[in-house]
């Protein structure tokens, strides 16, 4: 059991990554515009064909998050230098708490690059609009958790090797398929207004094992990888 | 009864892909000790700081440092690890925070929050709300020595300690090292520079293709 002090280490990490990255302005300034045009490559392509483009927006909108924001989540395990790591460790920060922290940057993060992509799709390929935004909200949270936390894990898993920047995206997508698919047919039920529970259930049950499997691993991967 | 040493080397070797880069380290710190290291590049000065530090593991013989060894659980480990300081070739900090953040951040999880003191301590606090990136190399280095400030570590590590600094803060680094050895710690400094260090130093260790031996002063 993880007492008050793990939290607030939690919180601390929390803030420290928030921060490195929003003043960096990746996010928002670079990757969220490339991300919504990337969107719009796609009605581009296949024209006016709007029962299509309804049928393939959601996908397209998970797509995009995955790639883009697997982009944001491993963007530390390239910029966290080896000295930076070793202060944190000697300063008695308790890897799952950095573990849980970073995760939660990364869903910030990613849920915020959500929320700027959904309209984005909802106006190219859905123009019927969406009434249960509630819906949408839950399983925007709980996908761009999941992601957060496989990112966060991955990243943690190849900080130290030189080819990280080559290897993480390539660990990370595969087993980002089954929230890809969980997120993809959760929207696409919320746009066909039908309901979307199974999948947000689904969803909540990826985020738990993720933090049980992240919290348990994250002391012996830091000391692993070093 | 002698009190018991803060690290203890037998048969220590270290090898990673393939090659050995320390082997048969046989090395006692004792309380009081301030340790120079010298020797040349590549010869296994900063690996041997690291394994001081517990940041890497052996891969041959036995060691104990500050009481650690192979079987100390997770928990003891990481609160052991938090009597040791290590100061390295390259400043830890975070290009993004502002010095100030620098500082607080590992002010708090040591469990202090007081960065204002150590900052004007190392002449820091006009220039604190400057964004680390935009900082010269001796300004990270003094927001090192401005955490250093903050607690007395009874393993202090010190790779070339006194790199990028001016000569209003080197003295700095003179009085952290005697506050750690006569606090009944120990302090290793690496440096190619031992015509600086000597004044401090105790003991001196020179490391030449990944052998260690002790030089007589």
């Amino acid at each position: 059991m993880k007492g008050p002090r793990f939290w607030q280490q939690v919180g601390w990490a929390l803030r420290k990554d928030l921060r490195v990255e929003l003043r960096g302005g990746e996010t928002l300034g670079a990757v969220a515009p490339f991300a919504a045009l990337a969107l719009l490559v796609a009605p581009l392509a296949l024209g006016t064909d709007t029962a299509l483009l309804r049928r393939i927006g959601p996908g397209m909108l998970w797509f995009v998050v995955l790639l883009f924001g697997m982009t944001v989540t491993l963007r530390p395990a390239s910029m966290e230098t080896r000295a930076v790591r070793d202060l944190l460790t000697l300063s008695g920060l308790d890897p799952a708490a950095g573990f849980v922290g970073g995760s939660l940057a990364s869903t910030v993060l990613l849920f915020g690059l959500t929320m700027i992509l959904t309209p984005v799709m909802i106006v190219l390929y859905a123009p019927a609009g969406i009434t249960d935004w509630w819906w949408l909200l839950a399983l925007a949270a709980a996908g761009a958790l999941a992601l957060g936390l496989l990112g966060t894990l991955i990243r943690t898993l190849v900080t130290g090797l030189r080819a990280r920047t080559s290897l993480a995206p390539l660990l990370a997508v595969p087993p980002a398929l089954p929230v890809l698919l969980a997120t993809t047919q959760g929207t696409e039920s919320v746009i066909a207004r039908r309901s979307s529970i199974s999948w947000l259930l689904l969803l909540v049950a990826m985020d738990l094992a993720l933090v049980v499997v992240g919290v348990l691993l994250a002391g012996r991967l830091d000391d692993t990888t070093r | 009864m002698a009190p018991s040493p803060l690290v203890r080397f037998v048969d220590v070797g270290f090898a990673t892909s393939g090659s050995v880069i320390l082997h048969r380290v046989d090395l006692t710190i004792e309380q009081g000790d301030v340790i120079g290291v010298t020797g040349p590049n590549g010869a296994g000065k900063t690996t041997l700081l690291r394994l001081l530090a517990t940041l890497n593991r052996p891969t041959s013989g036995t060691y104990s440092v500050l009481g650690m060894t192979m079987d100390t659980s997770p928990e003891d480990l990481a609160s052991a690890r938090r009597q040791i300081a290590l100061v390295g070739h390259f400043p830890a900090v975070w290009p993004e925070l502002t010095l100030r953040e620098n500082v607080e951040l590992v002010a708090r999880l040591r469990g202090d929050s007081q960065a204002d003191g150590p900052l004007r301590m190392v002449g820091l606090d006009s220039v604190a709300r400057w964004k680390a990136a935009n900082t010269s190399l001796g300004m990270q280095r003094r927001v090192e020595f401005a955490r250093m400030l903050m607690w007395t570590p009874q393993l202090l590590l010190l790779d070339e300690p006194h790199a990028g600094l001016d000569r209003a803060t080197a003295p700095l680094v003179d009085e952290v090292v005697k506050r750690v050895s006569g606090a009944g710690g120990a302090a290793v400094l690496v440096s190619h520079d031992p015509e600086r260090t000597a004044p401090l130093v105790t003991r001196r260790l020179v490391v030449k293709a990944g052998t260690v031996s002790e030089e007589d002063r």
